[in-house]
């Protein structure tokens, strides 16, 4: 399979918007359980900034692109009126629209969101929620999902949301790892495992759902191009269970039973890790959602 | 809590549930491959989903291009027709590209021979019956 430069365009944009949703939805999730830590604060703020501005400007290239794609008609073909006439009415431009308004407001509640004013930072909390929301929404647009009914897209809401709220908080947790103070990385790290309960149970449901209403047969997950990828997927999303069992059970505790640097030093490489394994997962997830299918008509 | 979850891995591997398929070419009219005696007065696409379509060409085997409308993308719908003028005897390829409701790119071909059309008896020359290679070039 020889991608054109457009669809390689589509993918790497695509990965970058699911970076952008996790690190506006998990930065807003870690926000609430950082609150005694104004410096972490302003640098997960600036965060969810930054998340959001690639987010619009990776939403507008794979818009371009996928213009350019239908259109045939090399780089110009990017600007083919008649195709944007055709996809801007459709789920695709829906789909544009809502991601730039989701990312462009959570990018303006970025900046308010630890005003002195209460009734402003209020204010861009509320903001952030309703745009985490909307752009979670937005994955029920397209996709395979959006072929399989409304059960198939709750899940996928479902799935965005609870993935993006862990994978976008491993930032904010590795920062949190530069705190002098172990006990308070403990807490945090703690109240951050149990809802990481909620979370993977939630992950791992929502997912298996998933498999069971694309999959025909459990043979597909071997036989299948597809079905390999998901399968890639799945051993990914294993070890990194395993990772962030590794940092409940053994790293956390020993914030406090071994010396500070040490122990801190540790897990905030295991935290790095894991946030590789997670790049690799969205990467294997975009390709996923976009050079492959569940089931080949052929 | 490990326990758990490999058994939740393991239990997503094993279940089966429908399939999803990419969205492609399921009938047409002339089929794909025939060969036929009279002019067909139209051109008839079935998908196995509701599409848009986003491009249609027919030409014969000189290149020569026989106009089609397309329809407005307004909304996407399974089996499309279109009035066709008069065949002259010649082998057709009909190449399509379609937009999925799932925002996907896809596209193909398929041809049929007409043989004997109207006035027009002379022979054709023999076609290959190995089209309809559908491509499912980009998901979006």
């Amino acid at each position: 399979m020889i991608l054109t430069v457009f669809e390689i365009s589509v993918l790497m944009s695509k990965w970058v918007i699911y970076l952008s949703v996790a690190a506006v939805i998990g930065g807003t999730l870690m926000q609430h359980l950082i609150k005694a830590q104004p410096n972490l604060r302003i640098s997960v703020a600036k965060y969810i900034g930054l998340g959001a501005a690639f987010g619009l400007l990776a939403v507008g290239i794979n818009y371009f692109a996928q213009v350019g794609s239908f259109a045939e008609t090399g780089l110009m073909g990017m600007f083919d009126a008649q195709m944007h006439a055709f996809l801007w009415p459709t789920q695709v431009g829906d789909t544009v629209f809502w991601r730039l308004i989701g990312f462009g407001s959570m990018l303006l509640a970025s900046c308010r969101m630890l005003s002195k004013n209460n009734n402003i930072r209020h204010f861009s909390v509320a903001i952030s929620i309703i745009s985490t929301l909307l752009i979670a929404i937005t994955f029920t647009f397209i996709g395979h999902s959006a072929e399989l009914g409304l059960i198939a897209q709750g899940l996928i809401l479902i799935h965005v949301l609870v993935v993006a709220s862990w994978i976008g908080a491993f930032y904010p947790l590795w920062k949190l790892c530069n705190i002098d103070d172990n006990i308070v990385i403990q807490n945090v790290m703690d109240t951050f495992g149990r809802i990481g309960i909620g979370i993977v149970i939630l992950v791992l449901l929502s997912g298996m759902g998933m498999v069971w209403m694309l999959f025909d047969s459990p043979t597909e997950l071997l036989s299948s191009d597809y079905g390999i990828a998901v399968t890639i997927k799945l051993s990914l999303v294993a070890i990194i269970l395993l990772i962030a069992a590794w940092h409940k059970f053994i790293l956390v505790p020993n914030l406090t039973i071994f010396t500070a640097p040490l122990a801190k030093r540790k897990l905030q490489k295991s935290i790095g890790l894991e946030a590789l394994v997670a790049l690799i997962i969205l990467a294997t997830t975009a390709i996923l959602s976009s050079v492959l299918g569940p089931i080949s008509l052929g | 809590m490990k326990l758990f979850n490999s058994a939740l891995v393991a239990t997503g591997l094993f279940l089966s549930g429908s399939a999803l398929a990419h969205v492609g070419l399921s009938d047409s009219m002339p089929a794909n491959g025939s060969m036929v005696s009279q002019a067909p007065t139209t051109l008839q696409l079935t998908f196995t989903a509701p599409v848009r379509l986003v491009k249609l060409t027919m030409q014969d085997e000189k290149q020569q291009s026989i106009p089609l409308t397309l329809p407005s993308s307004a909304t996407s719908q399974e089996a499309f027709s279109f009035s066709l003028p008069a065949l002259n005897a010649a082998n057709y390829t009909v190449n399509w590209m379609i937009m999925s409701d799932d925002g996907h790119k896809m596209k193909g071909n398929m041809s049929f021979m007409l043989h004997n059309a109207g006035m027009n008896t002379h022979s054709a020359t023999p076609m290959s019956m190995d089209h309809d290679t559908k491509e499912h070039t980009e998901h979006q």
